[in-house]
């Protein structure tokens, strides 16, 4: 079953926070583009999206943070990437999507890098 | 599973993995196309889809419409709408030539097409044939990975090409349907108001003229009865007629040329559509992948189970992948995306005609049949039906083929036939012993006439009894 999507922007510690509660999919793609719009007007290169530890995110969520990451590519911003399940790791391997995003633990890891 | 097998499994957890999550996304994709209604909706979904699978950078579809020179609709990510037109452009020339009709990669270097790759950092071209007048391009960029395409990806996007095809000659005929619904009623509209004689000829049975001429309010209610149920049954045939369509297009054209081994497969099925299938998947010149698998249920619900379970089926295939682990692999993803009750039973197998082999692994089937200088063995080894539970574990058994072996794999519709749906039990229906009798009895000729011959066998059987489950053969003689 698929969980509804709520997408957060805030400023934390100097770092651009994007929280995702809920499943990552093309209804959200919107949202998705308007919270990293929202995080690159904040006065830092460090933006992290926060899964809730139980987010399920399709090929289409995938595609979705392609286009980001590839467009934080070109603006020299780092990706960060925290609270995604064992498996969802390898699936960010599978499709690339590591080689250019940093998978942390948490959000307090971000800060001493 | 053998310590070989075993290590195999090992060492291709990444590549199950990968596979799983494909097989995974390809019914993602099924599911949410197949109820989109316009071919904008389709094409978008399906490459946000196809971008997510691969991890690609961007990519494109293009629809072409008769003259094929410019597209009719193109759909895009990751670049901009300047440069999509502009490779489509260059593109055009060979949009209508027979080189397109396969899937290019930038490492086709005989094509011409390479060089275009090459300079537009597109990597991958597909084909789309919807109909006689349309067709399609699916182009696709650089992997966010830097890997290659390899001969998985493509056998990947070929089958989710050729689901984004079905699916758009679903949504074209249903636009068509709706086309000829209004048509239709536009014509009752105006019988009903005026009830010109020349309409009435035309569009109804002359016989009936009169009768529906009447000016009584009840006949004309029983008129619009008549015509409302007439438009379903209409509806409905045509449904039935195009999941029968893609059935045929998923079978099989014809049975695949392998040394030594002569094959024969037929299908039949009980309503119009059916839920069994069966496959033959060429790994190499001497080695072929062979299944027969029965859903449980009939009609179009298992019909539309059993194209799923072919399309997995085909993904999951590998050189190096054991029988047994991708019927483990086909079981948790029928238990897993169909209701509990929704399990298939399948034969599963492996023929090497060089090492004279056939390794099969059965997951509740009707045993196959192998007859051999006058006796006959049962194929037995495997495991339970998929679908059943959420991990199932598969035997298989190896066959050394020898001259003149006869291999018979079937549903269960060959051995119940002739029981009707309203039986109690299957003591009248046509049976294993009767079965392998037939075969032993024939078991000189080739293998088509082989399976006519058990048709008629079944048909003559059953006379008076209509067909209550599907039928499905498929029969190997060795001739080394």
């Amino acid at each position: 079953m698929q969980r509804d999507c709520t997408i957060n922007t805030y400023e934390s510690d100097n770092m651009a926070i994007i929280s995702i509660l809920g499943d990552l999919t093309s209804s959200v793609e919107e949202s998705m583009k308007k919270a990293y719009k929202k995080a690159c007007g904040y006065k830092t290169d460090k933006i992290i999206f926060k899964f809730d530890g139980k987010s399920r995110i399709n090929s289409t969520g995938i595609a979705i943070m392609i286009d980001i990451v590839i467009q934080s590519q070109e603006e020299n911003r780092k990706i960060f990437i925290t609270g995604v399940s064992k498996h969802f790791h390898k699936i960010f391997d599978l499709v690339g999507l590591s080689r250019y995003t940093t998978i942390v633990e948490s959000e307090e890891e971000v800060k001493n890098l | 599973m053998n310590s070989e097998d075993m290590s195999n499994s090992e060492l291709t957890e990444d590549a199950l993995a990968r596979r799983v999550y494909h097989l995974n996304m390809l019914y993602e994709l099924n599911q949410e196309i197949s109820i989109l209604r316009n071919v904008q909706d389709v094409l978008e979904s399906s490459l946000l889809y196809i971008i997510g699978i691969f991890g690609l950078r961007n990519g494109l579809i293009a629809i072409y419409k008769e003259n094929y020179t410019f597209p009719d609709k193109i759909i895009f990510r990751g670049i901009s709408e300047d440069d999509a037109i502009k490779w489509l452009h260059r593109m055009e020339p060979h949009v209508n030539q027979p080189l397109t009709h396969k899937v290019f990669t930038i490492r086709d270097g005989a094509f011409s097409l390479t060089s275009l790759f090459d300079e537009l950092n597109f990597y991958i071209s597909l084909p789309l044939e919807i109909d006689e007048n349309m067709r399609g391009l699916i182009v696709l960029g650089k992997k966010l990975s830097e890997k290659a395409f390899d001969q998985y990806d493509i056998e990947l996007l070929s089958t989710i090409a050729i689901n984004i095809q079905n699916i758009l000659s679903n949504v074209l005929l249903i636009e068509a349907l709706n086309k000829s619904v209004i048509k239709e009623t536009r014509i009752r509209n105006v019988f009903q108001k005026y009830a010109p004689q020349s309409i009435v000829d035309e569009v109804l049975n002359p016989s009936n003229a009169e009768l529906l001429l009447g000016e009584s309010q009840e006949v004309r209610s029983m008129f619009e009865k008549m015509i409302i149920r007439l438009e379903e049954k209409h509806t409905l045939e045509q449904d039935l007629n195009l999941a029968n369509e893609v059935q045929n297009y998923l079978l099989p054209y014809s049975p695949p040329k392998v040394p030594g081994i002569e094959i024969a497969a037929i299908s039949i099925p009980a309503r119009g559509v059916c839920g069994d299938f069966y496959d033959f998947i060429p790994l190499n010149t001497y080695e072929m992948i062979i299944s027969l698998a029965d859903v449980s249920g009939k009609g179009m619900s298992a019909a539309i189970v059993a194209a799923m379970l072919q399309s997995a089926t085909r993904m999951c295939i590998g050189n190096y992948c054991p029988i047994t682990a991708i019927l483990s692999i086909l079981n948790s993803f029928l238990y897993r995306h169909t209701d509990t009750n929704r399990y298939a039973t399948m034969f599963f197998g492996k023929l090497d005609a060089q090492g004279k082999t056939f390794t099969y692994s059965n997951a509740g089937h009707p045993p196959a049949i192998l007859y051999r200088d006058g006796e006959i063995k049962l194929l037995e080894t495997g495991g339970l039906a998929i679908g059943s539970f959420e991990y199932s574990n598969y035997d298989q058994d190896v066959v050394y083929l020898k001259p003149k072996d006869i291999l018979f794999i079937y549903s269960d519709g060959v051995t119940d036939a002739g029981a009707t749906i309203e039986s109690v039990s299957f003591d009248d229906s046509f049976g294993q012993k009767r079965l392998e009798e037939v075969v032993m009895a024939n078991a000189d000729l080739e293998p088509n006439l082989i399976l006519e011959s058990i048709s008629n066998e079944i048909t003559n059987y059953a006379s008076g009894n209509s067909q209550f489950d599907d039928i499905t053969m498929i029969i190997m003689k060795v001739h080394y």
